[in-house]
């Protein structure tokens, strides 16, 4: 830069300072606030990314033709588990539903989750807000983000319309937090939880339809890598 | 005889939504050394394109123009600039004067640029110039602090200031009043008067008091030309 342009920057700089000034202001909150985003969609990707491991998420999820017994399932889910690579599995099963809240219906469908009272949880699991699985027979989990979705709360009677037609009646007990699933409001859809119990009627014994089975991920995922006892390196 | 201009069969198109619009249609143009050159016309006929060919500020979509030893759409822009600084001096009918530096700062700024005259000789033969068109006592003021007529004259004067061969000026009393017009319309006649060669672009008439040659175009064909110098066949 020759000598005169170097003075007629001085001179620039100095005739529109307060332009630079608000300038540069305007550049750092730019950055601030672009830092900012990315701080926090850094963070959020990294904790739903978390969250959603924690929840130990199936593999694969084998969906039978029909329901069988849910003491046979839990012996297929014994044989999977013996198999190479699979160090988890459990039977399941879900359906939609309509529902009434204290007698009132409701226009959200309801989806519920079904599991047996004795299934350990160890593979898509959810963190239940107090206490554990199961619920009691006759009672029913919600999602924690499904509450105001339904207008229902805690201590309400919720009927729900099993797949075999029946109407029962479950008191909610608690709620569940699942950060496998998507919000309530977004998919417009309330999630409930409930054992094989609560579905259980006389000479019909519970059933389910679905295989959840977790893999060796190749360590991937440090649960699922404790849970194999065999990790690379 | 000698053309410091050369123009051949130029063609200057510009691509608008409709097509191509054609400023420059065809024209070829010889000025020799030491004219004077009036170059007329309504507005859009094609004048500043022309000057801006001529410059080197714009290249001919065909066609070929010689300036000063130069073909100048053959150029590579930094060999265009460098030649601009050395053999164009350029008059705006705005000044352009650059605001934050005194009137003999814009004067040595191209002789910065060309380093064609040494260092320590800058700021003296830009006061020597700035005497010539008659505004020493204004070297040191800025640019704003001056009348239009007086920025013209320093913008001549920084037009001179390495000492081009030619000067070409676009519109260079459009924004003066006639007074100071006729003013700066008289300096341009003295400084060819020294030999220089000089092409004004302009829309008044009374550059004609002045000019040696009138050039009149329209859709960006030459229809008149008075006062050429003819070379005489020996």
């Amino acid at each position: 830069m020759t000598s005169l342009l170097t003075v007629k920057l001085g001179r620039d700089l100095r005739a529109s300072w307060s332009r630079l000034l608000l300038m540069a202001i305007a550049n750092a909150v730019s950055l601030m606030v672009f830092g900012g985003v990315l701080l926090v969609w850094g963070a959020t990707a990294r904790e739903t990314r978390n969250a959603y491991l924690s929840t130990d998420p199936a593999s694969a999820t084998i969906l039978f033709d029909k329901p069988i017994d849910a003491e046979k399932l839990r012996a297929v889910a014994a044989e999977a588990r013996q198999r190479p690579g699979v160090i988890e599995a459990a039977g399941r099963t879900q359906f939609n539903s309509e529902v009434e809240v204290n007698g009132s219906r409701r226009f959200i469908p309801l989806q519920v989750f079904v599991a047996a009272p004795d299934d350990p949880m160890r593979v898509a699991n959810f963190r239940i807000e107090p206490g554990s699985w199961p619920p009691a027979p006759g009672e029913l989990l919600i999602g924690r983000d499904s509450l105001g979705l339904l207008g229902v709360a805690v201590g309400d009677t919720v009927t729900v319309e099993t797949p075999s037609g029946d109407s029962v009646p479950l008191r909610v007990a608690g709620t569940v937090y699942d950060p496998s699933l998507s919000p309530s409001p977004q998919e417009q859809t309330g999630r409930g939880y409930l054992s094989t119990t609560s579905l259980a009627a006389p000479g019909r014994p519970p059933s389910l339809d679905q295989l959840k089975i977790q893999v060796f991920d190749g360590g991937r995922s440090q649960r699922n890598c404790s849970r194999a006892r065999r990790c690379w390196g | 005889m000698e053309y410091v201009i050369q123009v051949s069969d130029v063609l200057k198109t510009y691509p608008v939504a409709a097509g191509e619009f054609v400023a420059i249609d065809r024209l070829s143009l010889d000025i020799a050394s030491g004219e004077f050159v009036a170059i007329m016309g309504r507005s859009g006929s094609g004048k500043t394109t022309l000057l801006n060919l001529l410059a080197g500020i714009d290249r001919p979509t065909s066609g070929s123009v010689r300036v000063a030893g130069a073909d100048v759409g053959s150029l590579s822009e930094s060999a265009m600039a460098a030649w601009r600084g050395r053999k164009v001096g350029l008059v705006f009918q705005f000044f352009q004067l650059l605001p934050t530096l005194t009137v003999v700062e814009n004067v040595m700024l191209p002789m910065d640029f060309a380093k064609m005259i040494s260092m320590g000789k800058r700021r003296g033969r830009a006061e020597s110039l700035l005497e010539l068109v008659g505004i020493g006592d204004q070297a040191d003021k800025m640019p704003s602090t001056l009348s239009g007529g007086q920025q013209q004259r320093a913008a001549i004067a920084r037009a001179l200031a390495n000492d081009p061969p030619l000067l070409l000026a676009d519109e260079p009393t459009g924004n003066l009043d006639s007074g100071t017009a006729s003013a700066v319309l008289k300096l341009f006649a003295d400084l060819n008067a020294e030999g220089r060669t000089i092409v004004v672009v302009t829309h008044e008439r009374d550059v004609r008091s002045v000019a040696s040659r009138e050039v009149t175009l329209m859709d960006g064909r030459v229809i008149a030309d008075e006062g050429a110098r003819r070379e005489v066949p020996v």
